[in-house]
C-alpha cells in the first residue's frame, strides 16, 4: 500500500475526468509518463517502452490496490475499448494519507488537459515521441520519426513526424 | 546410427517429441539440474502429490509453445491479409523454421536459472536487481547452453532465445528492452499473461500433480482458437482469440483464480515458504544466493534439504530451530486472513494488526504474508463471427467479473497460536471503524 504513489494516480484520474476524458488505463499511464517529460516531476513509477508506448507495470499494481479498497472503480468501457476508471468512495482515504505539492497538481492539470480524450493510438505516438526526445536524447525531427517508425512499424513516418511536431510544441510551451 | 527424433511420455501432454539437437540441450547440466527443483516449493507439505519438478514443466512449455506457434503460423491462410503483410518477412520457410526453433527452445529454457525451491522468497534471497529470469538469461547466454545453441546449423542466436523466453514484464524490472512487434508476439506465446504456454502448462500440470480439479480447462480448444490480429486500439499486431474459444478462455482464467486461491496461496504452503526463506537466510553466505549463474548451478533442492536434515538431527546446530519448523511440521499457524470487507473499512488493516500482534506476542513469534491484489480480469482482443475485433471484457461477462487474487495472512508460532487466535477477533473489532470513516471525512 503506497499512498505516495496512489496520490499521483488519483490526481490524474480526477483531472482526466474534469477534462472530459473517458479515462482508460492508457490515459493514466501516458499522462504520468508525460508528466515526467513535461514538468520534470520525479514521478514515482518506472516506465518501459511496451506494446502501446511508455508503460509502467507499477501503475497497474497500484491501480489494483486502489480498486481493492474502493479508492477507484474500474468498469468495462461502453465502447468496447478496455476499461474506464473513476474515483471511488474511498478516494478521500488516499488524500488523507498523502498529498502532492501545488506545483505538481498544476502540472498534472496541464498534462491531463493535453491528454484529454485522445485515443490510444494518438497517445501511443505522442508519448513515444516524447520518450525518444527526453529519454533517448534524439531531437532532430527526421531522426525521431525514423526511430518511432522503427519501434512502432504500424506508425507511418508522416504520422511520426506530426506526432513529434505536436509533442515538441507542447513540451516547450 | 543415433536416433534423429526422441520422445518422452508426459503425464499432461502425452508424447513430447524432440530432435537430436534439442536432446543435447535437454541433457545439458543446467537443464538436468531442474529435475532437482520442485515446481511448487514445499507445497507437498499440503498436497503430497505436488512433488513434480521444473524439468517436466520445461518440457511441457516447449510442447505447448510449439502447438501455439504452429496454430498461428503454420497455417498461413488463417492469417488476415493485413496481419500477413506485417509479418510476411518472418514467415518464409527458412525464417519460420528458425523462429519455430527459437520458440521451442525459449519454452524449454525459460526456467533454467530457477533458484532452489522455485519462487519461494526469491526477492529476499537474491541481490537487488536480480530475479530468476535474469539468471536464466545469463545461463542461456554464457553457459554450455550458449555453445550448443551456436553449434546448430544455422546457429541459434542465444539473444533471440532470451528475448522470447524472458517475460517482458519481469525483464522491465531489471533490464528494460524494447522488442519488435514480431518478437513481442513470440514472447507472448511463451510468457503471455493469458495465453502463454508457461501458464497453460503450469495450471494443468500443477493441478494434475496436486490432485485438485481447479486448474483444468481444454488446452486444445484454446490453442485452436488463437489467432494473430490487428489491435483496433493502436493498429499493432497482437495475439487474440476467435469467439468460438471464448468459453475455454473463461475456464482458463477461472482455473487460474482457483489455483491461486486454493493451491499457490494456500495458507500453510505460504507459512512453509516463510520458514524455508528463514532457513536459507541462515544457511547461505550473507543470507542470500549468489547472482553468479555458475554458483547457482551448484545448488538445488537436494543440497538445501540435506542441510536441513543435518540441522534437525543436531539439536545444537545453529539452524536447528529453523529446521524443526519445516521438517518436524511445527509450522506457524494462521491467526488472521484478510477479507475484502475489512480492507474496505480500513485499507491498512493487515499491517496495523500485524504491528499489534508483534507488540503483544514478540517479533519472533509472528509472521505475515501478502500478495496482490492481482486481477484475472484479462483484457484481450476477440475476433467475433462477423470479423469485428472486440474487447474480451465486452464479449464475456465472466471475464469481466473474475475477482482479483489477493491474500493477506498473519501467522503465529504454535506456542502462542491458540492464544493469538482468541486475541485477533477483538483486536480486529477495535481496529475497524464502527461506521465508515469516509462518510465522516467526506467534504
Amino acid at each position: 500500500m503506497n499512498f505516495k504513489k496512489q496520490v499521483y494516480i488519483l490526481a490524474v484520474v480526477e483531472s482526466l475526468q474534469a477534462n472530459g476524458s473517458w479515462t482508460g488505463k492508457t490515459h493514466v499511464n501516458k499522462a504520468l509518463s508525460l508528466l515526467r517529460d513535461y514538468a520534470k516531476v520525479d514521478v514515482p513509477f518506472n516506465f518501459v517502452l511496451y506494446k502501446h508506448g511508455p508503460y509502467s507495470f507499477d501503475i497497474e499494481a497500484e491501480l489494483e490496490q486502489m480498486q481493492s479498497y474502493g479508492a477507484l472503480t474500474v468498469d468495462p468501457d461502453a465502447q468496447g475499448f478496455g476499461v474506464t476508471l473513476q474515483t471511488g468512495e474511498m478516494a478521500d482515504f488516499v488524500h488523507e494519507n498523502a498529498e502532492l505539492p501545488a506545483a505538481t497538481v498544476k502540472a498534472i492539470e496541464n498534462v491531463c488537459s493535453f491528454v484529454g480524450s485522445r485515443n490510444v493510438a494518438e497517445l501511443e505516438r505522442l508519448a513515444t515521441a516524447s520518450w525518444i526526445r527526453t529519454r533517448e536524447g534524439i531531437s532532430e525531427p527526421k531522426q525521431v520519426a525514423k526511430r518511432l517508425n522503427r519501434l512502432k512499424p504500424h506508425v507511418s513516418l508522416e504520422e511520426a513526424e506530426q506526432a513529434y511536431s505536436e509533442i515538441s510544441t507542447w513540451l516547450t510551451s | 546410427m543415433s536416433k534423429q527424433f526422441h520422445e518422452v511420455k508426459d503425464g499432461v501432454h502425452g508424447f513430447v517429441v524432440f530432435d537430436q539437437f534439442e536432446k543435447l540441450l535437454i541433457d545439458s547440466s543446467p537443464m538436468q539440474r531442474l529435475r532437482c527443483i520442485h515446481q511448487l516449493a514445499m507445497s507437498y507439505q499440503v498436497y503430497p502429490g505436488a512433488v513434480h519438478n521444473r524439468f517436466e514443466h520445461s518440457l511441457g512449455v516447449m510442447e505447448m509453445a510449439t502447438r501455439i506457434f504452429d496454430r498461428l503460423f503454420n497455417q498461413r491462410p488463417q492469417l488476415s491479409d493485413e496481419v500477413r503483410d506485417r509479418i510476411d518477412a518472418e514467415l518464409t520457410d527458412e525464417r519460420r523454421g528458425y523462429w519455430r526453433r527459437v520458440v521451442r527452445l525459449a519454452g524449454l529454457l525459460h526456467d533454467v536459472g530457477h533458484l532452489p525451491f522455485s519462487h519461494a522468497a526469491e526477492k529476499e534471497l537474491l541481490p537487488e536487481g536480480w530475479n530468476h529470469e535474469r539468471i536464466s538469461a545469463d545461463v542461456i547466454r554464457f553457459s554450455e547452453i550458449a555453445d550448443i545453441l551456436k553449434s546448430q546449423k544455422p546457429p541459434i542466436e542465444p539473444e533471440d532465445v532470451v528475448d522470447v523466453a524472458w517475460d517482458i514484464k519481469k525483464r522491465s524490472e531489471v533490464e528494460p528492452k524494447t522488442l519488435s512487434p514480431w518478437t513481442t508476439l513470440l514472447n507472448e506465446i511463451v510468457c503471455g499473461n493469458t495465453f502463454g504456454a508457461d501458464r497453460i502448462d503450469y495450471l494443468l500440470r500443477d493441478s494434475w500433480h496436486a490432485g485438485v480439479v481447479y486448474g483444468r480447462f481444454d488446452p486444445d480448444r484454446l490453442v485452436s482458437g488463437l489467432t494473430a490480429l490487428i489491435d483496433p486500439g493502436n493498429g499493432e499486431i497482437a495475439l487474440g482469440l476467435d469467439i468460438g474459444a471464448i468459453h475455454t478462455a473463461e475456464a482458463l482464467l477461472l482455473a487460474r483464480y482457483f489455483m491461486y486461491t486454493q493451491v499457490y496461496f494456500h495458507d500453510v504452503r505460504r507459512a512453509y515458504d516463510i520458514h524455508l526463506k528463514n532457513f536459507l537466510q541462515g544457511w547461505l553466505k550473507d543470507g542470500k544466493f549468489s547472482a553468479q549463474w555458475q554458483e547457482l548451478m551448484k545448488l538445488s533442492d537436494h543440497e538445501v534439504l540435506a542441510a536441513m536434515r543435518e540441522a534437525i538431527l543436531d539439536d545444537k546446530h545453529r539452524l536447528h530451530d529453523r529446521a524443526v519448523l519445516t521438517l518436524a511440521r511445527r509450522h506457524f499457524r494462521t491467526i488472521y486472513e484478510l477479507v475484502s470487507t475489512h480492507k474496505k473499512k480500513r485499507p491498512t488493516i493487515l499491517n496495523d494488526l500485524f504491528d499489534k500482534a508483534t507488540e503483544k506476542f514478540g517479533a519472533d513469534k509472528i509472521a505475515r504474508d501478502s500478495y496482490g491484489p492481482k486481477s484475472e480480469m484479462n483484457d484481450f482482443w476477440v475476433k467475433t463471427e462477423n470479423g469485428d475485433v472486440e474487447s474480451s471484457l465486452q464479449v464475456s461477462g465472466v471475464i469481466a467479473r473474475v475477482p482479483p487474487v489477493e491474500i493477506g495472512l498473519i501467522f503465529a508460532h504454535p506456542d502462542v497460536s491458540e492464544e493469538a487466535k482468541k486475541w485477533v477477533p477483538q483486536t480486529v473489532r477495535e481496529l475497524l471503524p464502527k461506521k465508515r470513516a469516509r462518510k465522516e471525512s467526506k467534504k
